[in-house]
């Protein structure tokens, strides 16, 4: 039962064919929108106001930015890996990727604390200005959800091997949680790009 | 058969080394010598493909649930014309 591949769609959802549940995409989507309104109160603000924003903007370490996001995307690889091989039926392989998506995580926690420590050392913090209004809160609750995803993938990793469940309802739960560790992941590619990336002239 | 098997993706060793050169090149791009708002949506547009990648090859919507995967696309329109907003208009 264990090694047995996984030979029907994970989904049980009548009329959704989608990986995982169409419960959590719902949730994702959701999620997904508030932080499209979070960018477009952050890019009113840089168009009010782009002198105040791009001197901000300069304030903040690139190279942390670049690392997290390399750490996140070597992560979710692990994760999409972790999905396929549960596809395949490969339960321990998915579960030994899990335990990797978990290692390679961990340090964008610990890359966030130092670099949060770094600005707070120089004096900046929610209230500096409007820039760092945003930039605390946005990354603050980005970091909640990774912290969340942190959660998820411990839960996952007993649902993996855990016999007593259909190899469908794993498969669904581990699809499902992929899908939400790939949104922290890709909501971070757009704050990157938003907090750090945009030079003005 | 599973209905997996029928699936074609990328491999996803491939699928992260294209992200990681997509990303060194957008913060070398935001950075370099290039004029600004050009490094700038530069960048924007490398991530909203790296967004696309995500979504299709690790999040396996692409070959997925037709409304789901045009939830996705529209998102990432959306939020892609907002910070290019924030270039343009700014």
């Amino acid at each position: 039962m264990s090694t047995s591949p996984a030979n029907t769609s994970s989904n049980t959802s009548p009329g959704f064919s989608g990986p995982g549940d169409s419960g959590v995409w719902f949730f994702i989507i959701a999620d997904m929108c508030a932080f499209a309104v979070f960018f477009l109160v952050f890019i009113a603000g840089r168009i009010a106001n782009p002198e105040l924003y791009e001197t901000s903007r300069q304030m903040l370490d690139l190279r942390f930015g670049l690392a997290n996001t390399l750490i996140l995307l070597t992560s979710g690889a692990f994760m999409a890996q972790a999905a396929r091989d549960a596809q395949r039926g490969l339960w321990l392989k998915s579960r030994q990727m899990m335990i990797a998506t978990l290692i390679t995580g961990l340090p964008f926690g610990v890359s966030k604390a130092i670099e949060w420590k770094a600005k707070f050392d120089h004096g900046l913090s929610l209230t500096t200005n409007e820039f760092f209004t945003y930039y605390f809160v946005f990354t603050g609750i980005h970091f909640l959800h990774f912290i969340i995803g942190l959660g998820v993938l411990v839960v996952l990793l007993q649902t993996a091997t855990d016999k007593h469940k259909a190899a469908t309802t794993r498969l669904r739960w581990i699809e499902a949680g992929g899908a939400y560790w790939h949104m922290v992941d890709l909501l971070w590619i757009v704050l990157f790009a938003m907090l750090y990336l945009l030079r003005a002239a | 058969m599973s209905v997996f098997a029928k699936r074609s993706f990328l491999p996803v060793p491939l699928v992260w080394a294209l992200l990681v050169i997509a990303s060194l090149a957008s913060a070398a791009l935001a950075e370099g010598n290039a004029a600004p708002h050009l490094g700038a949506t530069a960048a924007i547009l490398i991530a909203a493909v790296k967004i696309d990648l995500i979504i299709g090859q690790y999040m396996e919507v692409r070959v997925s649930h037709r409304p789901l995967r045009l939830l996705l696309a529209g998102w990432l329109a959306v939020v892609t014309l907002i910070l290019l907003a924030g270039i343009w208009f700014a």
